[in-house]
């Protein structure tokens, strides 16, 4: 089972429905032989007006489907806050019970962290659980290892937690930003 | 009957135990009672003794919290070299290393050696990380102790036992005792009689402190139930880097503070961890305290004559 699973798209009707897909490429094709397309060739008023229907209907579907799509990830974890890096380094000192930035400690070493697979520095010995948990760490992978390790991979050392979804994502993206 | 009077305290009113938080805690026992002191100040009971509680030393630790958790310990040993009277023995609950290295553990060993008393040690999270440093530990400390690394001992009529409470964390990271542990505890207790003072210490509260946070130990019940007939009884712990204190009916219940780093109080800091106090005030922060400690009446009551 992955801890990590997106949510489901919704089904293709739905899509529809709701006018959030950008035009499938196939009605570009339908339309260039469209025979009202063509008699609209000659017309460059109505032709140019039709282009700018069809620009502001694709930018408002591709604006609806990014809001949908923040919306659906809110809902899966609790990423989609701001991360304050500033705070999110006050808030790491608690981290620094096992952590570092540079240097393997009770925990691995943090640098570098955002964006990197789990338990993949050579250097440190990190637990049979974490090893084959098959994680990538970004915002939503490390949110949930922050809300609860042990939920992600039963067994790893780790059980340090924050609940409050705002702490966890400053301490993201002070990892993110400030511990390239 | 034992002492009313120890180092001009009245039991039988307010005992006022002072507490040099930041390097150890001297504990006097008479009458079966521990009472915690100043160090450098504890005079030992006259029928008595006093032993020394050093805990969370973090050796290896080198962060803003504290630079040198080394510089710390060493001030620790010399408040403990400097006491008048000198102690029975140290225990030290738990967390001696920060990262359960080797080097980190013989410096720790070199430092509180100097105090040339014999040490009772007790496990903590940062000492045993995972089964290679398990071992490593036992190896080096679990010499006379029994497979898991706890153990008992006896000093002036009193019973002390050192239990593990940090091999199989649980939710939140919440000590456990494991059922072979809790057994043991059973057989070892069960010869006792209720009158003997009993001392018993690990690194993570056998109290539910915050549970959240993991400061308290899951199956700590059933060992208190084991613990339950006796008239007095004395817990001490460390894991928190903080004093609290709780009294449950004959039972005791003392938490130390580091030599290393102060933690913030439950319910104050969104995690547990190392606290970050103003440059030049980590002295303070693990400087002396006074607790004033009003004993009930059963406290009072259970108190023994036997070893005065």
């Amino acid at each position: 089972m992955s801890l990590f699973r997106l949510p489901e798209p919704l089904p293709r009707d739905a899509c529809r429905e709701t006018g959030v897909l950008p035009p499938h490429p196939s009605r570009g094709r339908d339309l260039s032989t469209n025979p009202r397309a063509r008699t609209r060739v000659d017309d460059s008023h109505e032709r140019s007006d039709a282009s700018l229907r069809r620009k502001e209907k694709y930018v408002a579907a591709v604006m609806l489907a990014a809001a949908i799509s923040a919306a659906l990830a809110q809902t899966a974890w609790a990423g989609g806050l701001t991360g304050d890096a500033a705070r999110g380094e006050t808030l790491y000192e608690a981290c620094q019970d096992c952590h570092s930035l540079d240097k393997n400690d009770v925990g691995p070493r943090h640098r570098g962290v955002f964006g990197r697979k789990a338990a993949s520095l050579p250097d440190y010995d990190y637990s049979d659980a974490l090893k084959s948990a098959n994680i990538v760490w970004n915002e939503e992978t490390l949110d949930k290892w922050l809300t609860d390790p042990q939920a992600v991979a039963p067994g790893a050392k780790m059980f340090f937690h924050l609940d409050n979804p705002q702490d966890r994502a400053d301490v993201i993206a002070y990892l993110k930003e400030r511990a390239k | 009957m034992s002492h009313d009077h120890e180092g001009g305290f009245d039991r039988r009113q307010t005992l006022k135990c002072m507490l040099w938080a930041g390097t150890g805690v001297v504990w006097t026992v008479a009458g079966g009672v521990p009472a915690s002191r100043l160090i450098g100040s504890a005079k030992a009971a006259e029928s008595g003794f006093s032993f020394v509680q050093m805990s969370d030393c973090h050796i290896g630790f080198a962060k803003p919290a504290n630079p040198d958790a080394r510089a710390t310990l060493n001030i620790a040993i010399d408040k403990v070299i400097a006491m008048p009277d000198k102690p029975a023995f140290m225990i030290h609950t738990g967390d001696i290393s920060h990262s359960a290295k080797p080097n980190e553990f013989d410096d720790a060993q070199q430092m509180i050696g100097r105090a040339k008393l014999d040490v009772h040690y007790a496990p903590g999270e940062h000492d045993i990380l995972d089964p290679k440093t398990r071992d490593a530990y036992l190896e080096r400390f679990g010499k006379g102790a029994t497979g898991g690394g706890w153990y008992a001992f006896d000093q002036g009529g009193v019973h002390f036992v050192s239990l593990n409470n940090v091999v199989d964390l649980k939710k939140n990271g919440l000590g456990s005792l494991g059922a072979d542990q809790l057994e043991w505890l059973e057989d070892d207790l069960k010869g006792k009689s209720a009158s003997t003072p009993i001392v018993i210490f690990s690194h993570i509260p056998l109290w539910m402190i915050a549970p959240e946070w993991g400061w308290g130990t899951e199956d700590s019940a059933q060992a208190l139930a084991y613990l339950s007939r006796f008239g007095s009884v004395t817990v001490l712990n460390g894991h928190i880097h903080q004093l609290m204190q709780k009294v449950e009916g004959n039972v005791t219940f003392h938490t130390a503070r580091s030599t290393a780093f102060p933690q913030p109080a439950p319910g104050t800091a969104p995690a547990p961890g190392p606290k970050l106090v103003p440059a030049g005030e980590l002295r303070k922060w693990l400087g002396v305290r006074e607790v004033v400690y009003a004993p009930t009446p059963t406290n009072l009551a259970v108190t023994d004559s036997d070893l005065a």
